[in-house]
């Protein structure tokens, strides 16, 4: 028998705001399904623009949002309906990187009493000593000299020397899953590598499944197995890193791949395509894109379902309904009136 | 044409004076820039990047102190303004596009007030409405509406900040822009915005423009000249194009083999070992330690940042040996 997920979101659905008299709530996730495998690590980044709803899809899955609508399962157990989420069990299985490494740390605290409680609240190491090792061994594995910085106050370092600290926090508690909210988007080019080797050393030797919240489709193409491109609120595109990066379908995940600037002067950003816009404020019974596609259709008013394509990719766009080929979809398109 | 350059930076050395202790931050930096050109500077964080920035805008707070060299701006020698002088100097001539443009902004003051105060502290003779249709066409020209200047900042996302932010970097068109990793907050396809817009009003003006960050693929879309910072030092620069064709300083073919690439699959390379205290450099080259090509003498001696090839300069033994041996 097959075992269960490790974590599965299913049709989850999570807003913010709203109520009579208010504006309309702002929907940040909206049915949302997501399944990380219990029989192996895998990595699997999220990926889409500020306000897509990643970092709301972390704070769910670490039990910090209750979602909506829809189910959270640990292992099996749905989170809320039984009382896992605010297990221990599930604190220390379920571990966090967060984005800003300047708001993570209580100021008051040298690093190494940072480390050291959990380590003691988990029951991990017991002795200094053990913790000791723990810790040093933590830190050097994220390039990190345990002697200068475990004294050291989170004011006295870096930006980039914090996140390590906090990749070196969540590594020591050898946890199943590491939600990691843009883990390098604050280290240098040089350590980036470094800190997304650890990554995929968690995965490959440790057997800890990593969920990589990310805007930078390059990394996440280095170092994700799976991939889901969110918009608004929705999974538009969901496949292997390597299909969807490389020969990405929805028209979203197009405009992200020609946004990134390539590091080579004589490659240029091709002419935009998208319309001008920020972020899109269509009706959300429309297809969430829709304002800013290039390639949209009267049918574009109906939110497309995810179509199902092979190896396991699905796309949330009216472009790839099997019964309009590629070619005939090509004819139809029209500029909506 | 006029062979003056914008801006020249002669030995110019910044430290932090901690614990009795003495951290050069900036060691012995020279630069020159002409109007309308755009330089890159790229480094690890703590390469000194950031504290230059500062440094040329006289910023720097203590314990950061110049300890020598001169800063010409426009034939203005920054380092002997007085206070007042400084003071008007600033933004006309120099002016910055700060990191973290969310934060830059006074959150309970709306747009216009901001950009309006800007403008007053310099430019007294204009009238309220000179200063109002300038706010209009300030805004219109990084492509945002009229009516952002009556928002407060809240109610702006990222992108919009940062353009704002923009917009207060042209308002007194100075002769220099310092934009000090001004997307690192944004995503692609807003980053891609910013920074045309930052070009776009930059090439309008003529001004130059100095931009700081890490990210090469960022670097090879929006400068023409692009500066190496190791540990205080200037190591390398070149034209962007001769920089990424082929890079010379060892340092900066490993900044640009660590490049994650969108397009193929391959293994991730790290640069090897750690940045240096700058409380504890070690001997003679800074990099020596990292270094995949490192020789006896790099050792020994810091080595001088030489002509490496047509309008470009590199400190490194390896590398003026190799040019020292085809001449």
């Amino acid at each position: 028998m097959q075992p269960p997920d490790l974590l599965a979101l299913s049709n989850v659905t999570v807003s913010f705001g709203g109520g009579i008299g208010k504006k309309a709530p702002f929907v940040a996730l909206e049915g949302l399904d997501l399944a990380i495998p219990g029989d192996r690590a895998e990595i699997i980044a999220v990926a889409g623009e500020s306000g897509s709803g990643k970092t709301t899809l972390g704070r769910v899955i670490l039990g910090m949002t209750k979602p909506d609508s829809g189910s959270v399962r640990f292992a099996g157990d749905d989170i809320w309906k039984t009382r896992v989420v605010h297990s221990r069990d599930y604190l220390r299985n379920v571990q966090a990187v967060f984005q800003d490494p300047f708001s993570v740390f209580n100021p008051f605290y040298p690093v190494e009493h940072l480390l050291r409680v959990p380590l003691q609240k988990f029951r991990i190491a017991r002795g200094r000593a053990a913790q000791d090792e723990r810790m040093a061994s933590a830190l050097l594995q994220v390039g990190l000299r345990p002697e200068q910085v475990m004294g050291r106050y989170p004011h006295q370092l870096s930006g980039g020397q914090r996140q390590r600290i906090v990749v070196a926090r969540a590594l020591m508690l050898r946890p199943k899953l590491i939600v990691a909210d843009e883990p390098v988007s604050m280290i240098d080019a040089s350590l980036r590598a470094n800190v997304l080797e650890n990554l995929k050393a968690l995965r490959d030797e440790h057997g800890i499944s990593i969920l990589y919240i990310t805007h930078d489709l390059a990394t996440a193409r280095q170092v994700s197995d799976r991939l889901y491109v969110l918009y608004r609120g929705r999974a538009v595109e969901v496949g292997t890193a390597a299909d969807v990066i490389g020969a990405p379908k929805h028209p979203y995940t197009r405009l992200l791949m020609s946004s990134i600037p390539r590091p080579d002067p004589d490659t240029p950003w091709p002419a935009e395509t998208a319309q001008k816009g920020e972020i899109g404020k269509s009706d959300r019974k429309a297809c969430v894109f829709l304002d800013r596609c290039p390639e949209r259709m009267p049918q574009c008013s109906v939110q497309p379902d995810p179509i199902a394509l092979e190896n396991g990719r699905l796309v949330a766009c009216h472009l790839y309904q099997p019964r309009l080929s590629s070619a005939a979809a090509h004819d139809r398109r029209r500029p909506l009136p | 044409m006029s062979a003056d350059p914008v801006l020249a930076i002669d030995d110019l050395s910044v430290s932090y004076r901690v614990a009795g202790q003495r951290a050069r931050a900036v060691d012995g930096l020279c630069l020159t820039l002409n109007a309308g050109e755009r330089l890159g500077i790229v480094g690890e964080s703590g390469s000194g990047k950031s504290t230059l920035a500062l440094a040329l805008m006289r910023l720097h707070k203590p314990p950061a102190v110049i300890d020598s060299g001169r800063i010409q701006l426009g034939g203005t020698d920054m380092l002997k303004l007085d206070k007042e002088a400084l003071r008007q100097f600033r933004w006309s001539e120099i002016s910055m596009i700060p990191q973290g443009a969310m934060n830059a902004l006074n959150p309970v003051i709306k747009i216009r007030d901001q950009m309006a105060d800007t403008i007053r502290a310099h430019r007294s003779d204009m009238s309220s409405r000179q200063i109002a249709t300038r706010i209009d066409m300030l805004l219109e020209r990084v492509g945002l509406n009229r009516s952002v200047a009556d928002l407060y900042p809240h109610e702006l996302s990222g992108g919009m900040k940062q353009r704002v932010c923009i917009a207060l970097a042209i308002v007194l068109e100075p002769k220099l822009i310092i934009a000090d990793e001004p997307t690192s907050a944004l995503d692609v396809v807003v980053q891609r915005v910013v920074i045309e817009t930052l070009k776009d009003v930059q090439a309008q003006i003529g001004a130059a423009m100095i931009m700081i960050g890490h990210d090469m693929g960022l670097m090879a879309q929006s400068v023409d000249h692009l500066a190496v910072m190791y540990a205080g030092r200037l190591v390398d620069i070149a034209p962007i194009r001769d920089f990424f064709a082929r890079p010379l300083h060892p340092y900066s073919q490993l900044l640009i083999s660590s490049l994650p690439s969108p397009d193929e699959t391959r293994p991730l390379a790290g640069i090897p070992g750690m940045q240096p205290s700058l409380l504890d450099l070690p001997s003679g080259c800074a990099f020596h330690p990292r270094c995949p090509a490192v020789q006896p003498l790099c050792r020994k001696a810091v080595p001088p940042l030489l002509d490496s090839a047509p309008l470009r300069k590199t400190a490194c033994h390896v590398v003026a040996e190799a040019r020292y041996a085809a001449a």
